[in-house]
């Protein structure tokens, strides 16, 4: 099936969110729908194989862009995991009641899945910077539209810098075009070798930059925690599970492929760093006392093990970075929404305030126990085979750093647990009064089939890796 | 030719229509006139029909007919737009539109002359008719300075680029630009000649508001009339930018290292002065100027790549786009606050709220204007900064790359304040139809998608 069709899905559902408004019902029938089709489409896909999937049309011929578009074995689980971060963001906004749903909402989040979708299936740098730049304008209107009042400046920050990442990136990719002799921006027309060593080093700082800002890495992770707690949950489990991971894939896309050199040139300073962030992350995620912000920085922790797997370029940490974004984004996801739904029936964001939810609801317990548990990489779960690759990848790097990494284990247990108890157990806080968790039946359908995965993809992890292997053997191959 | 006479017939039957006392009808004219203009200029051929003498003197090549085209039809909106302004009592809309009519004649020769006495009388039907307009709201003190303000300073800048044609002429003994361009570089060098350049330069970059040659702009822009405002910095900003690309991106090319140097810190200087001073603004029409100043460096970056193929439509582009930006965002602002004064950046705080249509136009225009994609805004900034890339003006494109940042930094404070703040609305007032503003509103997002659409225009021009 044409991977146009993919595409432009999005874009015909948020019309069709816009008009209908606030109108829950249609909404959540739109989220649905939207699913099943990505779902079939992917289905379809597997069944057929990649290989015809490659599409190219003109688009701006006064530039030599095109709307070149291929599904491959690397990009596949990116657009897996949007459709299912993308509809879950949905589920919780159309299923908090009347009042609250609004069209503008659902239709920006749709439009957000058209560019993330046009990130991930570019086969053109331009296509691919227009479609990452226009990603964050859905964000920001949904985040500075309904968010706290403290949203509006720290979304600004958000954009701002990710802006300014993005301008890097648009300066390497003008100089990749002047100097590409066919003026044109497809990803064939560049190989590893096609740059010089010292020009491979400026593009790859250049890309970096932009791609670790988005991620982001350690130390340009400043916008994280405050863009997370202030905006309404639906964009931070966006910007969490899926936005993240465009940097992660223009790593794998990009980078690797193209500046190896750069990479090797510059990448040991950044695996240090990300690899401080990666404790830090952790470490200032055990003495938060906002739920939010306990998983904006365990996030951090979770995201710079990942980022430092990728700039180590070991064949087998390449492997747990998939495994390990395709776990983070449902872990994440997963965890923002139930602890929503906790801090909205205790009416307070403070983990000193909540407790003793488990009395009230089963169901609930059980779930967020289970995301717990995979984002603690628990053996069984989501998080386990894709840490353990990262951190023996590491490890064969350089085993100190290997171990220093080794221990984000223990300590996101600690943060986690510390998280579940003082939000779950013990005595309620008499200060509020905690009724059964607005849990209704589509809302548990939902996590349901998310904590699904999280035990699937635990037990066989081979149903992500045997298509992304393959992937990361090219990689290996761009040295 | 033809475009010129018919202008400056209907700018004279404009002003005796002003018997009739109706501004409405006056309006009308006005507009229906300026559309034939541009079908005439489209379809007939202009170099006919130029008296004798002037022949060597204009010349209506495609360059001149693209950039003439637009001027009319930018103003033509800009008429549709100041209804409410050309109804108020105490303005003479008729005389408002025949001076308008007659500036424009001044903008249509800065795009076609060949010759410095049509460069020169081109400027000075621009720039009087202008001082004039820029006063016509008379019992506002801001019109007042602005009008005496923009007298004294445009005058200076005129007298400079006049100094530097009689230098010029003293140097080569020749008034005709292709005349001088055809001379070799060594047989020109002089200090005269070198001192001549200098000075028509420094008054060109004066009247495009470049910076370090901008201060009488935010004055300027915020004590005008809003509709005055908006064809200074559209209208206006299009015909000396073609006069300045006509004479150093065409003629004075090949003498280029000349000019080169003070244009490139020129550049520079607009592009970080424009950007950091409209970051502090208060005041939208200051930050409306002072942006403008930085889309002048923009500009400029076309004009210091040296390269003939290309360089017309990016700059063609670019103008259009930026134009059709500020004709959205004002036509929405006019209906908003119709008084004509100030606009504060706070006043539009919860605007959403009362006029969500209007909202949705005015985010478009600041963000095209911020250069962000799904606008037209994006692939201007790529047509100036592709080139420059290709000429490996790396510095000027950090530079560049840097004041788009702090760009989208205060074209997003407008748009915070309309969408996002819980204040009760202080606008004034909302239309219900806005139908220039939403035309323009679409095209920016069409030429966001797909820009191409835009050249297709020009090759059938």
């Amino acid at each position: 099936m044409n991977p146009l069709y993919l595409l432009f899905s999005p874009l015909l559902a948020a019309v069709a969110s816009w008009l209908a408004g606030r109108n829950a019902m249609a909404q959540k029938v739109l989220a649905f729908a939207s699913l099943g089709f990505s779902l079939f489409v992917f289905q379809n896909w597997n069944a057929s194989g990649f290989e015809d999937l490659s599409v190219s049309y003109p688009w701006i011929q006064s530039f030599g862009i095109s709307l070149a578009l291929a599904v491959n074995n690397l990009n596949y689980w990116f657009l897996v995991l949007t459709a299912l971060v993308v509809f879950t963001a949905q589920l919780f906004h159309s299923t908090q009641g009347e009042d609250k749903v609004r069209g503008d909402v659902m239709a920006l989040i749709f439009l957000l899945q058209f560019c993330l979708y046009g990130v991930f299936m570019a086969q053109d740098l331009m296509l691919f910077y227009f479609c990452y730049e226009a990603s964050i304008l859905p964000i920001y209107f949904i985040s500075s539209r309904y968010g706290s009042p403290a949203a509006e400046r720290a979304i600004l920050k958000f954009f701002l810098y990710t802006l300014g990442g993005s301008l890097c990136m648009l300066l390497a990719i003008l100089y990749m075009y002047n100097q590409n002799g066919s003026q044109d921006f497809l990803f064939s027309s560049f190989s590893s070798g096609y740059f010089d060593a010292p020009v491979q080093g400026w593009l790859f700082l250049a890309f970096f930059v932009a791609f670790a800002i988005k991620m982001p890495l350690f130390p340009f992770h400043s916008w994280q925690a405050d863009a997370y707690a202030e905006s309404p949950v639906e964009s931070t489990m966006l910007m969490s599970g899926i936005l993240l991971k465009m940097g992660i894939y223009g790593m794998m896309a990009i980078v690797i492929p193209y500046f190896p050199l750069g990479l090797k040139e510059y990448g040991f300073i950044f695996i240090g760093l990300s690899a401080f962030g990666v404790l830090y992350g952790a470490f200032i995620a055990m003495v938060q006392f906002d739920i939010r912000k306990v998983l904006a920085f365990s996030s951090l922790s979770h995201v710079g093990l990942i980022g430092t797997g990728l700039l180590t370029y070991e064949n087998v940490a390449l492997e747990g970075v998939v495994l390990q974004m395709f776990a983070h984004g449902i872990n994440i996801v997963g965890l923002f929404f139930i602890s929503e739904i906790i801090s909205q029936q205790a009416a307070t964001r403070d983990l000193d305030q909540m407790g003793g939810l488990t009395r009230s609801s089963f169901t609930l317990t059980v779930l967020f126990f289970v995301f717990l548990l995979g984002s603690i990489a628990v053996p069984l779960t989501n998080g386990f085979p894709g840490e353990f690759k990262l951190i023996m990848g590491i490890f064969n790097y350089n085993h100190a750093l290997g171990i220093l990494c080794g221990s984000t284990v223990i300590f996101s247990s600690v943060y986690m647990l510390r998280m579940f108890q003082k939000s779950m157990l013990g005595e309620s806080n008499g200060s509020t009064s905690i009724q059964a968790p607005a849990l209704d039946g589509l809302r548990v359908a939902g996590l349901v089939i998310l904590a699904g995965q999280v035990i699937t993809l635990g037990l066989f992890p081979g149903i992500i890796s045997g298509i992304s292997d393959a992937a990361v053997r090219i990689l290996m191959l761009a040295y | 030719m033809l475009t010129i006479t018919l202008l400056s017939l209907l700018g004279l039957f404009i002003l005796f229509l002003g018997f009739s006392g109706k501004p409405g009808l006056n309006r009308a004219v006005a507009v229906s006139g300026l559309f034939l203009a541009l079908i005439v200029l489209i379809m007939g051929n202009q170099n006919l029909l130029i008296p004798d003498g002037l022949d060597t003197q204009l010349n209506f090549d495609s360059t001149a007919v693209r950039f003439s085209s637009l001027l009319i039809l930018f103003t033509a909106c800009i008429m549709l737009l100041g209804k409410k302004f050309f109804a108020r009592e105490d303005i003479q809309s008729a005389e408002f539109l025949s001076v308008m009519v007659f500036s424009l004649v001044g903008a249509i020769m800065l795009t076609s002359f060949t010759h410095m006495i049509t460069l020169f009388v081109g400027l000075e039907t621009l720039g009087i008719s202008l001082y004039v307009l820029a006063g016509t709201d008379k019992k506002s003190a801001g019109s007042n300075e602005a009008a005496l303000k923009y007298l004294l300073l445009g005058a200076f800048a005129t007298c400079l680029v006049l100094f530097g044609m009689a230098m010029l002429y003293g140097a080569t003994g020749q008034l005709d630009f292709t005349a001088i361009a055809s001379l070799s570089s060594i047989a020109v060098d002089s200090d005269l000649f070198r001192a001549g350049i200098f000075f028509m330069l420094v008054g060109v970059l004066f009247k495009v508001s470049a910076a370090p040659f901008h201060f009488w702009s935010p004055d300027v822009y915020e004590g005008s009339p809003n509709v005055v405002m908006l064809y200074m910095s559209v209208v206006v900003k299009i015909a000396s930018f073609a006069a300045l690309y006509r004479i150093f991106g065409i003629y004075f090319q090949p003498l280029s290292h000349f000019w080169w140097d003070v244009v490139y810190y020129a550049c520079v200087a607009s592009l970080l002065v424009g950007n950091l001073l409209a970051l502090v603004q208060k005041s939208l029409k200051r930050q409306m100027a002072f942006s403008s100043i930085s889309h002048t460096g923009y500009l400029l970056m076309a004009i210091l790549v040296l390269n003939k193929t290309g360089q017309e439509g990016g700059i063609f582009f670019y103008l259009f786009g930026y134009g059709l930006a500020l004709i959205a965002a004002f036509s929405i602002l006019m209906a908003w606050f119709p008084s004509g004064d100030n606009i504060w950046l706070k006043d539009l705080k919860g605007a959403a709220k009362v006029d969500q249509g209007g909202a949705i136009v005015l985010t478009i225009a600041f963000l095209s204007m911020a250069g962000i994609p799904l606008t037209g805004g994006f692939f201007a900034k790529l047509y100036m900064f592709t080139p420059a890339m290709g000429q490996g003006l790396y510095q000027l494109l950090v530079v560049g790359i840097l004041s788009s940042l702090i760009g989208a930094a205060y074209y997003l404070k407008p748009i915070m304040n309309v969408w996002f703040s819980s204040e009760a609305p202080a606008i004034e007032g909302a239309e219900k139809i806005k139908l220039v503003g939403v035309l323009a509103a679409a095209i920016i997002l069409l030429t966001g998608l797909f820009p191409d659409v835009i050249f297709a225009v020009l090759s059938l021009i």
